[in-house]
């Protein structure tokens, strides 16, 4: 019955690794090159690892696209929660989607910089500056996300999950935060490759995502998932 | 605390999971002021005499009523402990009307500081000066978001204070607290550490 649940949220933590490997393993984007680079180094980067950042574009592609099982897992737990009127879950669910598409945007534009990486320097640095403000600026969205997960978790009286996996995910969202305002740095701590807008939520994102994939596969271990059926709410 | 409230049974206030975000936010605040210092140990000089453009009676004034609005939070929980909710309602009204004013103390200062030039991008202190007072002014509004709905319980009404009720009003106090305490080490560390 609920093998499929247990599926998209195990796709979850495999997406996450996915994701590493066409960032760090393929791209070499591990740390990133800095906005304060010339268009000169920025291109050499694209010219010496072109076939690296394209496998790399496709593989956080491939990653992005498996995000949207273990969002859906985690918007049909909300629902749950919820009962009636699950406006916490299609929150959740839309604001992932803008959240997912931006990464995959994101990826999208590694590979079509990597694709003639022999254009102007210029025009190579402008490409691999959009890609990267996609991947740290669209905190936003991230953080309404996480907070009405957190709302969800609160008002669930069947407790689906754990009450300070809500608290978590508000602290994860406040740490979003600095990430929005990565358009005005080109160095420093907050600029996209800076320890604030950059590691410090890339980490928590890791770090938050197979929290709740093993509080979520806990909880239909454990029952509760089952259990709460019959304490919905009118 | 030595009558009979419910205060003196020992256990921590508020439920478990607010206290794993309040430490989580100190960690978080204690990685930002860690980064302050060493980003300023590189080029203390820049840093001196940009912090000669702040304005310390802003700041001490803005810390005053932080210290105030906690205080007042303190004796409106110790009152709501003992069912007074006749004298709790007030006062967590008085602290949210000096949160109120916390807000427009700072958007004074900001407003003050554009108007002669100073903005987010003018060197990395006032970075870190817009930066950190922002995202503080942030847990500001969330702070007072999760007053005004302590204040917005039906227990009011209903001049009840239920255990539940108690746990509620404590964690928003210990946010709060957390708020206020951010703001003191804020204060300290960009206003007046030479």
């Amino acid at each position: 019955m609920e093998k499929g649940l247990r599926l998209c949220i195990w796709v979850g933590p495999i997406a996450f690794l996915i994701f590493g490997i066409g960032l760090i393993g393929f791209a070499r984007f591990l740390p990133p090159p800095a906005p304060s680079m010339s268009a000169a180094e920025i291109a050499a980067i694209y010219t010496s690892n072109t076939l690296g950042i394209r496998l790399g574009g496709i593989t956080i592609m491939l990653a992005a696209g498996l995000f949207t099982p273990f969002f859906a897992a985690i918007s049909v737990f909300m629902m749950r929660m919820e009962g009636r009127w699950p406006i916490y879950a299609w929150t959740q669910a839309m604001t992932a989607t803008i959240v997912v598409l931006c990464f995959f945007v994101g990826a999208m534009l590694f590979a079509v910089t990597a694709f003639r990486p022999d254009r102007p320097d210029e025009l190579t640095r402008l490409l691999n500056d959009f890609a990267w403000l996609l991947f740290v600026a669209p905190a936003p969205p991230a953080v309404i996300q996480t907070f009405a997960i957190g709302f969800a978790i609160l008002n669930d009286p069947a407790r689906i999950l754990p009450r300070w996996t809500a608290f978590f995910s508000f602290w994860v969202a406040v740490l979003f935060i600095p990430g929005a305002l990565a358009i005005l740095f080109k160095s420093g701590p907050f600029a996209w490759n800076g320890i604030l807008a950059f590691w410090l939520p890339a980490v928590l994102v890791g770090v938050w995502s197979n929290v709740m994939a093993v509080q979520m596969l806990n909880a239909i271990k454990n029952g509760r998932w089952a259990a709460a059926r019959q304490v919905q709410p009118a | 605390m030595t009558s009979s409230t419910r205060a003196d049974v020992r256990r921590l206030p508020g439920e478990e999971g607010v206290w794993l975000f309040i430490f989580g936010d100190m960690l978080v605040f204690g990685l930002f002021f860690v980064t302050y210092v060493y980003y300023r140990s590189q080029q203390v000089a820049l840093y001196d005499e940009s912090q000669l453009r702040l304005s310390q009676g802003m700041g001490l004034m803005n810390t005053l009523i932080l210290l105030t609005s906690s205080w007042l939070l303190a004796l409106s929980l110790r009152a709501f402990r003992r069912s007074s909710v006749v004298l709790a309602r007030p006062l967590l009204v008085a602290t949210v009307v000096f949160g109120c004013a916390f807000v427009v103390c700072k958007g004074v200062e900001w407003s003050d500081k554009i108007t002669h030039g100073i903005t987010v991008m003018s060197n990395e202190f006032f970075m870190f000066y817009f930066m950190f007072t922002g995202i503080h002014l942030i847990h500001v509004l969330i702070g007072l978001g999760v007053l005004g709905f302590v204040l917005t319980r039906p227990n009011w009404l209903q001049r009840s204070t239920s255990d539940q009720a108690v746990s509620t009003f404590e964690s928003g106090a210990a946010f709060w607290h957390l708020v206020d305490l951010l703001w003191v080490v804020l204060f300290a560390l960009i206003y007046l550490m030479r």
